[in-house]
């Protein structure tokens, strides 16, 4: 991967002499993980992510905001993304217990028990509503601020904070309920 | 459970996996150069002088043409009779639009005029008019606002009022469609109106009960839609808009 690629990817903020290589490196697992915690499977995170990659360069000259708005735009493309998926299997979600079979398929041994906890978090973020389950992948997975998530949801930040509190509560309370039986 | 708990999952991307994606945005960026554009634009041109000349000269394509009345960006109306809809589904599909969204369709929701702009990536003009007795919809516990979506590869807005009085609603959608094609729909009437200057058509009572008024604007196809208000009241609703 070169920094002359990258800089083409980028090329709206060339002139502002950021270094590329690190914002597509810094970006890319941001938007991974964004939809691992949004969709709790690598494959579709995978999937999702190169999608809405490929949206963002299909669609580089509608970007028109400096650098600093580079990743709110890149999450609403991300965001749209994840909202297209939900709409086409929407009849077709993987049930609850499917999502621990797969994730439990992909244990190694080193990684036993952080894998089972990712799973459990999975099963616990397919019971939120998607508004709620959309601001933990938002905040936990990609790492964004309240004040971001509140750019990108249209919420205001206090609302934000306060729907994730809620959240953490509910998710919290479950996690040790599943953990006691 | 805390927060350290939730973030520590995060992990990176396989290389394998960045590496192809990165394959995958770059080589068209490789192959596009200067001489393809303009070779791209050229058959364009050719193509689009070609289609003028025939619809200039032949009769049978000018006759086609014709029959088609409206066509916009997003919609190409065509004189016809309408797919007889059931009235369960019809009754459905009413309640849909006039209160509760297609909840196959997801949106996100937008407080104001500027949100929903930013959102939908082209700017969203708000009414100045709304007719008396029409109040902002109540769409999933919130008033008011513009829910954007998805809508043919490019962005919908679309703002919905009730009147609570005759149990009528409001809805206008502004569409910048994307890659997609224009959809075609039968309408048992189509008629040329202007609107806001532009051409427009107007499209009285289908089988699903709602009539529309419908134009192109710097690339957006606005519809403005209801089930009862007549056709001057769309257009005043339509010439307020961003004013």
């Amino acid at each position: 991967m070169t920094t002359q690629s990258i800089k083409t990817f980028f090329s709206r903020a060339i002139a502002t002499g950021v270094d590329f290589e690190e914002l597509y490196q810094t970006e890319l697992p941001r938007v991974y993980n964004f939809f691992r915690y949004r969709v709790g499977d690598n494959q579709f995170a995978e999937d999702l992510t190169a999608e809405t990659f490929e949206k963002a360069w299909r669609n580089r000259e509608h970007y028109r905001n400096d650098i600093a708005a580079f990743s709110t735009w890149l999450f609403t493309i991300a965001r749209r993304v994840a909202q297209d998926y939900y709409r086409k299997h929407r009849h077709n979600e993987i049930p609850l217990d499917e999502i621990s079979k797969i994730s439990a398929n992909e244990l190694t041994e080193d990684t036993f028990q952080q894998n089972a906890d990712f799973a459990q978090l999975s099963v616990l973020l397919v019971r939120l509503a998607d508004r709620e389950r959309e601001l933990v992948a938002l905040k936990y997975g990609a790492g964004l601020t309240n004040r971001a998530i509140a750019h990108l949801s249209g919420l205001t930040e206090s609302n934000v904070g306060v729907i994730l509190y809620r959240t953490i509560q509910t998710l919290r309370s479950e996690w040790e309920n599943d953990y006691e039986r | 459970m805390n927060d350290d708990l939730l973030t520590k999952f995060r992990k990176a991307p396989r290389p394998e996996f960045a590496a192809s994606l990165y394959q995958r945005i770059n080589k068209p960026m490789k192959t596009k150069s200067k001489y393809m554009t303009l070779r791209f634009a050229s058959l364009t041109l050719s193509l689009f002088a070609v289609l003028t000349a025939t619809l200039l000269f032949s009769p049978t394509v000018r006759a086609l043409a014709d029959t088609i009345i409206g066509q916009f960006s997003a919609y190409i109306f065509v004189q016809g009779t309408p797919v007889p809809v059931q009235q369960d589904v019809a009754e459905k599909k009413k309640s849909e639009v006039q209160s509760e969204p297609n909840k196959d369709v997801a949106y996100s929701f937008a407080p104001d005029a500027a949100a929903a702009s930013q959102l939908a990536g082209f700017t969203v003009l708000t009414p100045g008019y709304v007719p008396e007795g029409f109040i902002p919809s109540s769409i999933d516990n919130v008033t008011g606002g513009w829910r954007i979506t998805s809508k043919w590869g490019g962005e919908a807005a679309l703002v919905n009022f009730d009147n609570p009085v005759d149990n009528s609603y409001l809805i206008i959608e502004e569409l910048k469609i994307g890659q997609d094609h224009p959809i075609t729909v039968e309408r048992p009437e189509i008629v040329a109106v202007t609107v806001r200057g532009l051409p427009g058509a107007w499209l009285p009572d289908g089988n699903d009960g709602k009539s529309v008024l419908v134009w192109d604007e710097n690339g957006i196809t606005y519809s403005v839609i209801s089930n009862k208000l007549p056709l001057e009241e769309l257009q005043k609703i339509a010439e307020s808009l961003g004013r």
